[in-house]
């Protein structure tokens, strides 16, 4: 029976089966929306954070770092009881939809990201904190030139929280309600299938997910290892040469 | 006088690094800060910037008391050049820039000054070279034009000569002197390198264990150091 689940896992990948692939992609939207949102909102935070008193830094950093603690299921239960027809958000109707998966990954992505991105701020050399002191910036400018100074530690926070979100479990069955077609997520497919004893579909997501945990891995660790930034160079370049065109365009027209 | 301090002093917790009874120091001079290492000259210096905030005792800075309501006086007039020091991501135009974006200067203004500042420290052609690909004495003189765009009153640097080869150090001299003789700017340097000192210096304050040894036979002027100056000895300096 393993023998033939594998082989049958494989086929479902390679025949590009529709409910294996609208599952990944269904997972791949909701992650990529939580990470986003939960990313800029943390990388702001732990600036921030990263500014105040070190007394409040300290209370602060400590928080969030217990945040880390919180099981999926227990932030799944509270988004629940907010958002269900009973709770205080009940009339937006967002209970078993992916809006409701994303603002709970967001909940579980926020302190993973902060804290992070706070632990390595707190090695960030005295020097920057001075050299932004003494040229005379402002706080807003100084959080802009620390997330500016810890960009490759910030990619690779907002990686670690990609990492976490799209393997979990809790928040996705409790908020999406494992949906066919709609909210229905890699983990939570997994988990119903292996329930049904059909191992092929679960073996094949599951296939996808180590690929996924590997190849954000594997970025992490070619961007960290190298400093390199290549990457984020090439598309920043990109994004300036569009915004030149669009200038000269828009230049052209007035 | 630009600075006139009474009384000050300041410490790590129980540690304290500067107990200075008194110290004026008169404006348009080249002032060096000389003693061992842990004597208390760099946090001297940011005290003077404002970086640091004495616990006792008081600092005034062209005649005005600075304390917690008024410290963007010492801020704003005043910039401390570090011993190692922090250039931003990206070019030497970045760098040099930074200060006068900060302050939201036109874009010509900011090319015309970057350029004129360039040229004056000798770094022209510099500006779209990467930051992190300087050597060490062309970023201290990164560090030193970038400073030199707000135009300060008082120019603080920690141990520019250090770790510097020394065709870098005379540019450093000359870049020094020249600022000192057109804009008049005060210059409060800390260093060791003595050469460099009894060249630079109007006045050489010498310190240990956070007090300025004052005034004689510790404040020394040019002429008494150039008389007694023997090698790379302190007693050289201060006998």
């Amino acid at each position: 029976m393993f023998i033939e689940s594998i082989k049958k896992a494989f086929e479902l990948l390679f025949t590009f089966d529709n409910e294996v692939y609208s599952i990944v992609l269904t997972t791949l939207n909701i992650t990529a929306i939580s990470v986003v949102i939960a990313g800029c909102f943390s990388i702001l935070l732990a600036a921030f954070i990263d500014l105040m008193n070190p007394r409040f830094k300290k209370i602060l950093t400590a928080f969030f770092n217990s945040l880390l603690a919180i099981p999926t299921v227990i932030i799944g239960l509270f988004v629940y009881m907010f958002i269900s027809n009973s709770g205080p958000l009940g009339d937006f109707k967002l209970l078993f939809t992916p809006a409701a998966i994303v603002i709970g990954q967001i909940i579980l992505a926020i302190p993973i990201i902060t804290s992070f991105i706070l632990a390595g701020l707190s090695k960030t050399d005295l020097l920057l904190h001075e050299t932004l002191t003494t040229l005379g910036a402002k706080k807003i400018d100084r959080i802009k030139a620390i997330v500016m100074e810890n960009r490759i530690l910030i990619l690779s926070a907002v990686l670690a929280g990609f990492g976490r979100i799209v393997s979990e479990l809790g928040i996705s069955m409790m908020l999406g309600g494992n949906i066919r077609w709609y909210t229905r997520t890699i983990t939570t497919a997994i988990a119903l299938e292996t329930g049904k004893g059909e191992f092929a579909l679960a073996l094949a997501l599951g296939f996808i997910l180590i690929f996924l945990a590997m190849f954000i891995n594997f970025s992490a660790y070619i961007v960290l290892k190298n400093d390199n930034l290549l990457i984020f160079d090439i598309i920043l370049n990109k994004v300036r040469g569009k915004l030149n065109r669009d200038l000269r365009e828009h230049d052209i027209y007035n | 006088m630009i600075y006139t301090i009474k009384k000050a002093s300041f410490s790590y917790g129980n540690h304290k690094v500067i107990e200075i009874d008194s110290l004026s120091i008169n404006e348009g001079k080249i002032y060096v800060l000389f003693g061992p290492n842990g004597s208390g000259k760099t946090t001297l210096l940011k005290i003077l910037n404002g970086l640091l905030k004495i616990k006792k005792g008081i600092i005034n800075f062209e005649g005005i008391s600075i304390d917690a309501d008024n410290f963007k006086q010492i801020r704003n007039n005043t910039v401390y050049v570090h011993q190692n020091p922090f250039l931003l991501t990206g070019t030497v135009y970045d760098n040099v820039a930074y200060g006068l974006k900060l302050r939201k200067k036109d874009k010509n203004t900011i090319n015309k000054t970057v350029k004129e500042i360039l040229e004056f420290i000798g770094l022209s052609g510099f500006e779209n070279r990467k930051s992190k690909n300087l050597s060490d004495g062309e970023a201290k003189r990164v560090a030193i034009a970038r400073a030199l765009t707000l135009s300060p009153k008082v120019l603080l640097l920690d141990e520019p000569t250090a770790n510097i080869d020394r065709e870098s150090v005379d540019k450093i001299y000359g870049i020094l002197k020249k600022i000192n003789e057109i804009n008049k700017t005060t210059i409060i340097i800390s260093s060791h390198d003595t050469m460099f000192n009894k060249k630079i210096a109007d006045e050489i304050l010498y310190m240990e264990n956070g007090s300025i040894l004052y005034p004689k036979p510790f404040l020394c002027t040019q002429e008494k150091v150039s008389q007694n100056y023997e090698g790379n000895s302190y007693l050289g300096i201060i006998q």
